[in-house]
């Protein structure tokens, strides 16, 4: 095509590229590198395929060109992804392309290649507060049981492509629906499994209005089979490495996979958690591969003997019941962690009751001096705390001996937690309370050291993430001044960012003005959200 | 100091290591000992040529893109500041940018080039990206409609 012939008027957007040479000019291989670049000039998976359908769809050469395989191995599917008007008789029987037209025809795209398949099904008026079974939510959620049935022979017609699979709904009953179809369908090069249950964090404490002995079976062994779940689980899934779970229900006695990279598991239902042997049985079978392990309310309360996990680098933790974190830093060996995070999920009302608050700090405290004690806190790189929150007043006491030039009579936990975190590079801190972000900018004086000391001597990002403006400015005020302040060992922080509803304008005068005596401190980025 | 001669007889001057940022030029002067003989570029312009010797001049130096990363490096979205500046002033002939990294095989050009063009096309429609590049849409009806009835559930999602 001759582009000075072809085009007599240039467009809207002819402005953009007045004097462009024809892009058909290009050889087809060409024309194929820039669609992939197309394809991964988006981070989010459903843009990518959108970019990709619109540049199928321009001219004849581009179609062909972009009906290319690789391009189709990423499916999404919605309950937008049904057609309501075809009929649905028998749904063992039906059409899958009449239900599904696209999905259909982009796995038909696919041919032969490993396929992401992410299935998210949302209400519109899903409420969280309400009890699922009375909820609007699941009356108005057009989502039916035939639905999963047509989705899950869909699914099975293509399990010998799947390479990820991205589950998540609001509402249960799909996910227990499309489990069921899916039991003994063998997946040989399934990599990652993550199943969400949508907004779980409301009832992860509990979870009624579920039938007794709801599970997400899919990958579960069938009931009556020979072999045991760990050699089941490696002849059907052979390839699983990545395991996620959020406020999904598993029957751990059928379900044992080995060599795992990485687990996740999230929300789990208190009365569904797996017990201190379901969970050791899970890691021992990874005992080796394990690299990062996610556990937030999904310990169980009872813990027994230590079980090493001697490659594992990456642990966070988040804990509603501190008494289930309280012993894992007796329960996990980890000695070659590199990456902590830990995040304090306590429901409000538990704020809210001095009594219980007051319990807590405690069985936090003890959590807390447990990892002092157990694991090898000076070899972390990486911290980040979610929502901590810590008595203030030792700080203040701790201020007063700072001015007097003494050791303080105590050093608050979390300080001192700190201050063994002697390699920590990135640090990042998640709604933090005044305590927390207090200890960052608390200089201590210890014996026999001639300065104070302040935890975390060279930063190279500092993140945080808050609402709370007069806090962090409170904050702001005291780094600016305690890491300059007269015997006081000097800190490097490389760059900071900072998320959050604040005022970045005060902020960054504040940056700019006098107050601010650090120097260090270059970068600086804002997301305001 | 080596001689390049482009298409339309025009000589650049460049040092080893630059001209060693493509694969082509670097197997080629592997051969050449004698730096009097100036190479021949039958396929790229004096134009454009000189805008790929500003390209390796800058990146002289740098560590060249390995082929088991082909895959993953298409995949970085971003782009360096001085790589976009430099591709978005030469927007006009992007296209034989893209065509002369491809032949003398420079690739972190040619990835660049790509990205660019990409990142014109990303977030437009389908008509948006005809009016772009002025291409004639020449699918047939029958076409178009298979096509309307994708978009009917693709648009959905």
């Amino acid at each position: 095509m001759n582009f000075e012939n072809d085009s007599p008027s240039p467009g809207p957007l002819g402005y953009i590229l007045p004097s462009l040479s024809p892009i058909s000019s290009l050889p087809n291989e060409l024309l194929l590198s820039i669609f992939d670049a197309v394809r991964f000039s988006d981070e989010v998976q459903v843009d990518q395929q959108d970019s990709i359908r619109c540049v199928s769809q321009v001219c004849r050469r581009w179609r062909n060109l972009a009906l290319e395989p690789s391009f189709w191995q990423f499916v999404y599917i919605s309950q937008k992804s049904i057609d309501l008007t075809a009929s649905m008789e028998d749904p063992h029987l039906v059409d899958e392309a009449s239900i599904f037209p696209w999905v259909t025809t982009v796995l038909g795209r696919s041919q032969t290649l490993p396929l992401d398949v992410v299935i998210e099904l949302w209400s519109d008026s899903f409420d969280p507060v309400v009890q699922e079974s009375e909820s609007e939510s699941e009356r108005n959620f057009f989502w039916t049981h035939s639905h999963s049935v047509v989705l899950s022979r869909i699914l099975t017609r293509y399990a010998s492509q799947l390479y990820s699979v991205t589950i998540s709904s609001q509402i249960w009953r799909p996910l227990q629906d499309i489990g069921t179809c899916l039991i003994g369908v063998q997946m040989p090069l399934l990599q990652e499994w993550s199943v969400n249950r949508e907004n779980p964090r409301w009832r992860h404490a509990f979870c009624s209005g579920l039938e007794p002995g709801a599970t997400m079976p899919a990958l579960e062994a069938p009931r009556g089979i020979n072999v045991s779940m760990e050699e089941y689980t490696t002849a059907m899934f052979p390839s699983l490495r990545f395991l996620s779970l959020s406020g999904s229900l598993q029957d751990w006695t059928r379900f044992t996979p080995s060599n795992l990279r990485a687990i996740d598991l999230k929300y789990i239902p208190l009365n569904c958690r797996p017990t201190y042997q379901e969970l050791k049985a899970l890691l021992l079978a990874s005992q080796f591969s394990l690299e990062s392990l996610t556990l937030w309310g999904a310990m169980p309360i009872e813990m027994g003997q230590k079980i090493t996990l001697p490659n594992l680098h990456s642990l966070s933790l988040g804990f509603s019941f501190p008494e289930a974190a309280l012993c894992l830093p007796y329960v996990l060996d980890v000695p070659n962690l590199e990456q902590l995070e830990i995040y304090h999920i306590l429901p409000q009302n538990h704020l809210d009751s001095a009594g219980s608050q007051s319990m807590d700090e405690i069985l936090i405290s003890y959590f807390y001096l447990a990892m002092i004690h157990r694991w090898p806190l000076n070899q972390l790189t990486h911290l980040a705390l979610r929502s901590p929150f810590f008595p203030f007043g030792e700080f203040e006491e701790l201020d007063v001996s700072f001015r007097e030039k003494r050791q303080g009579a105590w050093v608050p936990v979390l300080l001192s937690f700190f201050l063994q975190c002697t390699s920590v590079t990135h640090l990042s801190f998640l709604d933090p309370d005044k305590s927390t972000l207090r200890a960052l900018v608390s200089p201590v004086w210890m014996n026999n050291v001639k300065e104070a000391i302040v935890p975390f001597c060279s930063l190279r990002l500092l993140h945080i993430e808050t609402e709370d403006h007069v806090n962090f400015m409170d904050f702001l005020d005291r780094l600016s001044c305690c890491d300059k302040a007269d015997h006081v060992l000097p800190r490097r922080i490389g760059s900071m960012t900072l998320e959050g509803l604040l005022d970045w304008g005060e902020i960054r005068d504040y940056f700019a003005s006098d107050k601010w005596a650090r120097k260090d401190l270059t970068e600086f980025e804002s997301c305001l959200v | 100091m080596f001689t390049l001669l482009s298409e339309d007889g025009i000589s650049f001057q460049a040092e080893r290591d630059v001209l060693e940022r493509s694969v082509l030029l670097k197997n080629m002067l592997e051969d050449v000992q004698d730096s009097s003989n100036s190479i021949p570029l039958p396929n790229v312009a004096s134009a454009v040529l000189e805008k790929v010797l500003h390209f390796c001049e800058h990146h002289r130096g740098d560590p060249l893109p390995v082929p088991e990363e082909d895959e993953t490096r298409m995949r970085k979205i971003v782009i360096e500041d001085w790589d976009y500046d430099f591709i978005s002033a030469n927007c006009d002939i992007v296209f034989e940018i893209i065509m002369a990294a491809n032949y003398l095989d420079i690739k972190d050009l040619l990835d660049l080039g790509c990205k660019y063009v990409a990142s014109l096309i990303k977030g437009k429609s389908t008509e948006q990206i005809r009016e772009l590049f002025h291409i004639v849409n020449d699918l047939t009806p029958e076409e178009e409609e298979k096509i309307k009835k994708e978009n009917q559930w693709a648009e959905a999602v």
